[in-house]
């Protein structure tokens, strides 16, 4: 990954292509679970910002995820920024997703992904902030608190209460104790 | 079923699963607009380098021109310290301040007798008088130009660099020098008592100029009884020994202003030195020696002795 990082500043396609593979889904699941309407849209953006910048960075993988999602935050603040001038930019459908995520075992055919984010975005959002870049990016604790702009201790309890919110929807809470204290 | 303990798992396995074809469907643009985007960095690169050059020669400069106002500006505040015991908030007033602010022009003695300011007045109309200001080794009369900020400027730069040179350049700022007759508004004073028509009180029966007692001349002259409050009221409201005119410069402001909107405060005390910065006049932070850059006024709004730059 430092390898392609490296090559994808000096221009070489295939180092960009191989970057944006490696964290494309994961931009993607993290707008999604933020509750964006657009996340491909968003997701576009910060890869030219990326591409913009990429002379300036300088780091490892881990370096450059953190970046990534620091940049991906910004997008996202400014679209819910957009989004709360123009509330018809909305997406009705959204609303509907949510009635699936509450009713999720009773439509086997939603994927597993769907309901999953479905039921993160039901949390507050910083829980469900931390919850993505904890789980879904698998940042540690200190990363995503460098991303966030909080206290290591802070992130550490939004996880612990964002992932103990999703078991209590699931109705698996004592069950999943162990599970989320792995997080 | 769904209770068990692999549903949440599968939750977390979900959001932590690879991607999907989905997920990476439009490869392609997102690399082509990539390596666009990179391609075009280069100069970017380049400008943005220029431009963080720039910012910071800017902000040095920022930093040392505002270091130089701050420094004129504390010492101009200094001064009212000085000047403070030589105040008088009564309705004659002898100027006894230095004359740092003697660079005037005047009108004749057309002065209302609130507004008297004796000694430093110039009769004569027009003519820019330079006087060596005792408080600084500056000498005035070394002044050509009627630019405050270009003349200490050369100052700084004839100065030779070693001890004194501070001192030198200091005393040029702090001085008169440059400063134009017309920032000073001695001559604004000339303004005679005019009758107000928005009341019925006669201003010509103002005759001492100090609007209080005026005001209570009135109230004891006139007998009580129906008539009498608005008497007073329209006395109290008329222009009587009020300072009609826009008060630009605390040198002509001897006596205490009355009228809050005159000059944006009730409580204003009378500073006889233009050089006084602060609230002397009402118009803010006003200074006559502007940061010695030339620029205007150092913190003024513009309404105040701030001498304009070359």
């Amino acid at each position: 990954m430092d390898e392609w990082i490296e090559r994808a500043r000096a221009g070489d396609r295939e180092a960009l292509a191989a970057l944006w593979r490696a964290h494309q889904h994961l931009l993607l699941r993290y707008f999604r679970g933020r509750g964006s309407t657009q996340p491909e849209d968003l997701a576009s953006q910060v890869w030219i910002d990326v591409a913009a910048s990429l002379h300036r960075f300088s780091g490892d993988s881990d370096a450059f995820r953190r970046w990534l999602f620091t940049i991906a935050r910004r997008r996202q603040i400014d679209a819910t920024r957009r989004s709360a001038r123009r509330p018809e930019d909305l997406d009705p459908g959204a609303g509907a997703e949510l009635a699936d995520a509450s009713s999720a075992r009773e439509f086997e055919d939603v994927g597993a992904l769907d309901r999953a984010l479905a039921l993160v975005r039901r949390l507050p959002p910083d829980m469900a902030e931390a919850v993505l870049l904890r789980v879904v990016a698998d940042m540690a604790v200190d990363e995503v608190a460098q991303v966030m702009g909080r206290r290591e201790g802070h992130v550490r309890v939004l996880v612990h209460r964002g992932l103990r919110k999703l078991a209590e929807e699931l109705a698996v809470t004592d069950e999943a104790l162990p599970a989320i204290n792995r997080l | 079923m769904t209770n068990d303990p692999p549903e949440f798992d599968k939750i977390i396995a979900a959001l932590r699963s690879s991607a999907s074809a989905d997920e990476l469907s439009g490869e392609d643009a997102a690399v082509e607009a990539m390596a666009s985007t990179l391609a075009s960095t280069p100069s970017t690169v380049r400008s943005l380098g220029s431009a963080r050059s720039l910012r910071v020669v800017a902000v040095v400069a920022a930093g040392l021109i505002g270091m130089g106002g701050i420094a004129a500006a504390g010492a101009a505040t200094l001064r009212p310290a000085r000047d403070t015991a030589e105040i008088s908030t009564a309705d004659t007033v002898v100027d006894t301040t230095t004359p740092a602010s003697v660079v005037a022009t005047t009108s004749p003695a057309t002065t209302s007798p609130a507004t008297t300011v004796a000694e430093t007045t110039v009769p004569g109309t027009g003519v820019e008088t330079l006087v060596d200001d005792p408080a600084t080794e500056f000498d005035e009369t070394q002044c050509a130009e009627g630019n405050h900020g270009a003349t200490v400027s050369s100052i700084a730069k004839e100065t030779p660099p070693g001890p004194g040179h501070g001192e030198v350049v200091s005393d040029a700022a702090h001085s008169s020098c440059g400063k134009n007759a017309d920032d000073d508004a001695t001559d604004d004073t000339t303004v005679a008592p005019v009758d107000d028509p928005t009341t019925d009180f006669d201003e010509t029966q103002c005759a001492d100029g100090n609007h209080g007692a005026t005001v209570s001349s009135i109230a004891r002259a006139t007998p009580p009884g129906p008539g009498h409050g608005e008497e007073v009221s329209d006395a109290a409201h008329s222009s009587c020994g009020k300072d009609t005119a826009p008060d630009d410069d605390a040198s002509d402001d001897t006596a205490t202003d009355d009228e809050a909107t005159d000059d944006g405060t009730a409580t204003t005390v009378a500073a006889t030195d233009d050089d006084s910065p602060g609230n002397s006049d009402g118009h803010g932070n006003s200074n006559g020696h502007g940061n010695g850059n030339g620029n205007s006024g150092g913190n003024g709004n513009g309404r105040g002795n701030g001498k304009p730059g070359g």
